[in-house]
């Protein structure tokens, strides 16, 4: 087989029946349509090829680099495509969580500018999310920038209902359509192509509170931006990181699926929802492998580590005593707000309650993130002064330890971040 | 046949133990209310300790509307805890018991006087709708600045998972409409309510997930609110836990027609199969206890619940049921025993469906028999429970109780577990059957006192 383009690999994916052995739900035909066989490894490939497209000629005329805020398979599949039609890529996001992913994109020459948020979910109401900045960004300098816009843009929908006649070419019926909710635009492209045509039902697959699955979010987050609308879906299901993990691992080992979390999570759910819902007939159903599992060796490292034969990260370095907690130094509202200017603050509060209220110039960096931002280094200049913030004053005090321990001139806010109004 | 003896504690025990020895001129007037603010004492204390090893600081406000009795309201006073009204007079209640109005809040229906009064004493007020906001900034008067809190109706129905009807509270984008547009610098917005009588705990975790999101436009318009209020509705078991094990097997196989009067009890329906859902059994006789609850709906295992700490909020509860537990038992005179034309058989007794409240029949528990008759029969004895109204409805068991001896006129049955809203929750003198004296009964170093509710309120004072 000769191809002329790379782009020509994107689409067409088949379709694996995986065997009632494996899944063990009798009257059950289950498929998995193998998205990570695209050129580029992932779902995202369709709508980086869509939302690129027709605007490469534009974007080469006018020397134009292409922006989009992803931290994950939309900013790969744009970098390579750009890269391939000799244009510039860039990309806005949190702190990108798979450092494979990371080194990936530097490798694929893209430009990444990375905020201090650790969230995957852009918040369209914060200016300061990744996603607002890369829009205000884009309509600040419009000469500068081709912004292709996932979260909004129609082409991401657009780009699955392909997806949809491949799978209805290849199937008679589709009773169950099993799709992964994160920009929403893979389920509701396939999804109303599915349900107008075949009549299939649209599972949505999130993940549950306080897990993380990358690509996937919670509903919390699926209120926020998107293409999200309640109603399309028949069902919601949401699951864990372990779920992933567990899904993934049978997909691996018994189907020889080399596929992601993701993909592990709606292979998890599905079997769940239909070992409560025993199909009485035969009932066919479909979901997909939305990637590939290489990218992910550092999360399994962390939410699973013996099946990688690694164990615990190394938070050695977080150890503090006691005496140490209660001997680090304290700063109260009034002195902070003297010396604002010439200080570093880092708020240790969750994303989400930072996002609603947090202290001028703070940087959010979430007890839950300690462990691997700092597992290797401490990446702050030693000569500005660090004080570190919480709700009560209390948790902020194990980091200012930390640092101090570690030759950092280090406080913690006496009385927390509530405080500051108090003043 | 079904037994479902009650749960009991020494108090009760004792109590029945005194009523023995009370004379038949105390219950001719009707049903007589036993109240045990000792208990309601102990039973807010082991909340309080209960949920000390939270992350946040609770508030615990007594939801007054389970109980009409003063005797509760000072109990709560005393014990520390806050008070939840829903009417002007379980206001004037609370501050004549010794409530400031840091430690009221005001909830439901509100008419002009209420507000005022409410804004006045400076209690939180929790809006129930976007006119009752503009009825409570109508009220201001003067430097006022009232302390209130939005209750959100429909966090979880728009587009959440998790849908409840209820007639009580703000529509979520009206509440969010109101945070944007208007100018709320003349209030103290102390945070958001909600209730919803979803037992299950994941949905009660996730009901607060979604209502934490709404923070969200008060702190981005500068405001800190303080509380989280999560309602009320924590359960207890009715049933005496020894007994799990022998009601559930013979609720699993149980004979509706031969228990039944008609084609329901205990809340159930009969299935298809002539059973009832083993499941339902448990969560309706067995639910896990108010600590129990909310230890797992506010506890770690919610990892968002790290965010109310982060946001340096309250979570605030409204018991009413989970403090009145085991507070007070009903004590109603055998009238009459007669046999239906079925064969079946009544107990009809000197008191209604008012006194025990209808909404109660599904967990009342087998009422104990105090004998006062002469004589000595062992034959045990299968019989409903009819009350003295002429009405068809006016029921109290509707399942086949049975007793070790045939019940007699003169004799008491003893109703337990009837403080809230059950014994005298629901009192009127219905077709003129007349209603009895409440009694408040303590029992301390084995010294056991009996006074009528007035006078211990005002020995109390």
């Amino acid at each position: 087989m000769i191809i002329e383009n790379i782009s020509a690999l994107i689409g067409n994916t088949p379709l694996l029946k995986i065997p009632e052995a494996v899944h063990q739900i009798p009257n059950l035909d289950l498929y998995c349509k193998l998205e990570m066989m695209n050129a580029f490894g992932s779902i995202k490939d369709r709508i980086g090829l869509n939302l690129l497209n027709s605007n490469i000629a534009d974007c080469k005329k006018n020397g134009k680099t292409v922006l989009e805020a992803s931290s994950g398979n939309t900013a790969k599949a744009l970098a390579i495509l750009s890269s391939i039609n000799g244009l510039n890529f860039k990309t806005v996001s949190n702190r990108i969580k798979s450092h494979e992913m990371k080194e990936l994109l530097l490798l694929l020459n893209a430009e990444i500018e990375e905020l201090p948020g650790f969230s995957e979910c852009p918040d369209p109401n914060n200016p300061d999310d990744y996603m607002n900045v890369a829009k205000s960004m884009s309509e600040r300098n419009p000469d500068t920038y081709f912004y292709t816009d996932q979260y909004f843009n129609e082409k991401n929908p657009e780009a699955h209902e392909k997806t949809a006649e491949e799978i209805i070419n290849d199937l008679e019926k589709v009773d169950f359509f099993f799709s992964i909710l994160g920009t929403a635009g893979s389920s509701t492209g396939t999804g109303r192509v599915l349900k107008s045509k075949i009549k299939s039902k649209i599972i949505g697959v999130l993940t549950d509170r306080g897990s993380y699955v990358p690509g996937a979010r919670t509903l919390d987050e699926m209120w926020e931006v998107g293409f999200f609308e309640r109603n399309f879906y028949d069902e919601i299901l949401a699951g864990s990181t372990n779920q992933a993990i567990e899904g993934m691992l049978t997909l691996i080992r018994k189907v020889g699926l080399l596929c992601g979390p993701t993909s592990g999570l709606s292979y998890q759910l599905l079997l769940d929802f239909f070992t409560k819902n025993p199909p009485k007939e035969k009932t066919t159903a479909v979901f997909v492998a939305c990637d590939r599992v290489e990218l992910y060796l550092s999360y399994i490292e962390k939410h699973a580590p013996s099946l990688i034969g690694k164990h615990t990260l190394g938070i050695e370095l977080l150890k503090v005593s006691n005496e140490e907690i209660d001997a680090s130094k304290e700063i109260t509202a009034t002195e902070l707000k003297e010396s604002i200017n010439d200080v570093m603050i880092i708020d240790v509060r969750s994303n989400e309650a930072y996002e609603m209220f947090h202290l001028p110039n703070s940087i959010n960096l979430p007890t839950a993130e300690h462990e691997d931002f700092f597992g290797k280094n401490i990446p702050f200049a030693k000569n500005r002064k660090i004080v570190v913030a919480c709700s009560k004053g209390k948790t902020s005090k194990k980091l200012t330890a930390f640092l101090t321990k570690n030759g950092f001139d280090a406080a913690s806010l006496s009385g927390g971040v509530f405080s500051w109004n108090k003043v | 046949m079904i037994k479902i003896p009650a749960k009991k504690n020494e108090i009760i025990e004792a109590a029945i133990e005194h009523i023995t020895s009370l004379e038949d001129e105390m219950f001719s007037s009707g049903p007589v209310q036993f109240y045990f603010p000792q208990v309601f004492s102990s039973n807010a204390k082991k909340l309080r300790e209960g949920l000390e090893g939270l992350d946040f600081e609770t508030r615990i406000y007594y939801a007054n509307k389970a109980n009409k009795s003063e005797v509760f309201v000072k109990a709560a006073h005393k014990t520390g805890i806050c008070i939840d009204v829903a009417s002007p007079n379980e206001l004037n209640n609370a501050i004549k018991h010794g409530f400031d109005g840091q430690r009221i809040e005001c909830t439901g229906v509100k008419n002009t006087m209420f507000i005022k009064k409410c804004i006045a004493h400076n209690c939180l007020i929790i809006l129930d709708s976007l006119d009752e906001f503009q009825q409570v900034k109508k009220s201001i008067v003067g430097e006022q600045k009232p302390r209130i809190a939005f209750r959100i109706n429909d966090p979880f129905c728009d587009e959440g998972l998790y849908k409840k009807v209820s007639r009580f509270g703000i529509a979520k984008k009206d509440y969010l409409a109101l945070v944007k547009y208007e100018d709320l610098n003349a209030f103290c917005v102390e945070g958001l309510h909600f209730h919803n009588d979803d037992y299950s705990i994941e949905n009660k975790s996730n009901m607060m997930s979604e209502m934490l999101l709404l923070y969200k436009p008060l702190f981005k318009k500068g405001i800190f609110p303080k509380i989280l209020n999560i309602g009320g509705g924590y359960r207890f078991s009715f049933v005496n836990p020894d007994h799990k094990e022998a009601l559930t097997s013979d609720l699993e196989q149980i004979d509706f027609d031969d228990v039944a009067y008609a084609n329901t009890i205990f809340g159930f329906s009969k299935g298809r199969n002539g059973k009832i859902n083993k499941n339902l059994i448990t969560s309706a006789f067995f639910p896990p206890d108010a600590i129990a609850f909310l230890n797992k709906v506010l506890g770690d295992s919610n990892p968002k619940n790290n965010i109310i700490e982060e946001l340096g909020l309250a979570v605030c509860i409204e018991p009413g049921n989970a403090l009145l537990e085991l507070c007070g038992i009903l004590a109603i005179r055998v009238i009459a025993t007669k046999q239906l034309f079925d064969g079946k058989c009544g107990v009809v007794v000197d008191g209604n469906i008012y006194n025990l409240a209808a909404n109660m029949k599904s967990r009342t528990t087998d009422p104990i028999l105090i004998s006062r008759g002469s004589t000595n029969s062992n034959t045990p004895y299968e019989a409903y429970i009819f009350g003295n109204l002429c009405r068809e409805d006016d029921i109290l068991l509707d399942r086949k109780v049975c007793f070790d001896k045939k019940p007699e006129i003169g004799d008491l049955l003893v109703f337990i577990n009837t403080a809230a809203y059950a014994g005298s929750f629901e009192d009127s003198n219905p077709i003129l059957q007349p209603t009895n004296k409440n009694y408040v009964y303590t029992h301390i170093n084995n010294q056991s006192t009996l006074v009528t509710e007035e006078e211990f309120i005002k020995t109390q004072a």
